[in-house]
């Protein structure tokens, strides 16, 4: 499905449990690897949203979702790649990522809404594709 | 989720024993905040000095949080190490909590 060349490449259910499994085991490969000082924190935080996207919207109401990451470096850049079997996204188009609002009471301060305006606060060059086999395929690019 | 809390002068001070808050937990969490600060008086200090790693949802329930404790009892922050602080920044929610350096500082006060 992904290129076994990938420098880190991590398959998993869409489950929020898989998703901090993913996560640590892409932490334990960062820090094992030569990656250590190559915005791993960034890279962390972007995918960790991206996931739960997946699995919250995608993947929701879904027993049989699977996702698989590709994060290959160089050129002082991650280029990363997530697939996913779940549903496409609405309109067919990302999110805009607009921060929410915080101007308000506190009553009214939002508990969601941040995961789309972070990612796309940190990623560059962030594609979207619909593929004909029923797959969703996020690319995106994370600097160093 | 291991949460545990004391009080040092007019502040109870809430730490969380865990490496990451995030979609998996954030429930719990929102949970155990509420059994610790359940009969507070004074402000609270959330202390995430052992928290490497929030994300959104983690960050929502931390929110969450401080609406529960209401506006009479300010949700204090301290011990954000430097990914939990991007995620603060990022958002501005770093203008809607006060946020200490550490946790001695935010004692001190």
């Amino acid at each position: 499905m992904t290129n076994p060349q990938a420098d880190i490449h991590i398959e998993l259910e869409g489950t929020p449990q898989e998703v901090r499994n993913a996560l640590e085991t892409l932490r334990h490969k960062l820090t094992a690897q030569e990656f250590a000082a190559c915005n791993a924190g960034v890279l962390e935080i972007v995918l960790a949203e991206v996931l739960n996207n997946v699995v919250e919207h995608a993947l929701a109401g879904r027993q049989d979702g699977q996702i698989v990451i590709a994060c290959n470096y160089s050129d002082h850049c991650w280029f990363v790649e997530v697939r996913d079997n779940g549903a496409q996204m609405p309109e067919n188009k990302l999110p805009d990522g607009q921060m929410p609002d915080l101007e308000r009471d506190l009553s009214d301060m939002p508990e969601g809404g941040f995961g789309w305006g972070l990612v796309r606060s940190l990623a560059q060059d962030i594609d979207y594709q619909r593929r004909a086999t029923g797959h969703n395929r996020l690319s995106f690019r994370v600097p160093d | 989720m291991n949460v545990s809390s004391k009080t040092e002068g007019d502040a109870l001070i809430v730490s969380v024993h865990e490496t990451r808050i995030d979609a998996s937990v954030a429930i719990q969490f929102k949970d155990r905040m509420r059994e610790e600060t359940d009969d507070v008086s004074g402000r609270v200090i959330l202390d995430l000095s052992e928290v490497d790693f929030i994300d959104s949802s983690g960050l929502g329930a931390i929110v969450a949080a401080m609406k529960q404790l209401g506006g009479s009892h300010p949700l204090e922050l301290a011990g954000l190490n430097e990914n939990v602080d991007k995620v603060f920044r990022l958002t501005r929610m770093d203008t809607v909590f006060r946020i200490h350096n550490s946790l001695t500082d935010a004692i001190a006060i």
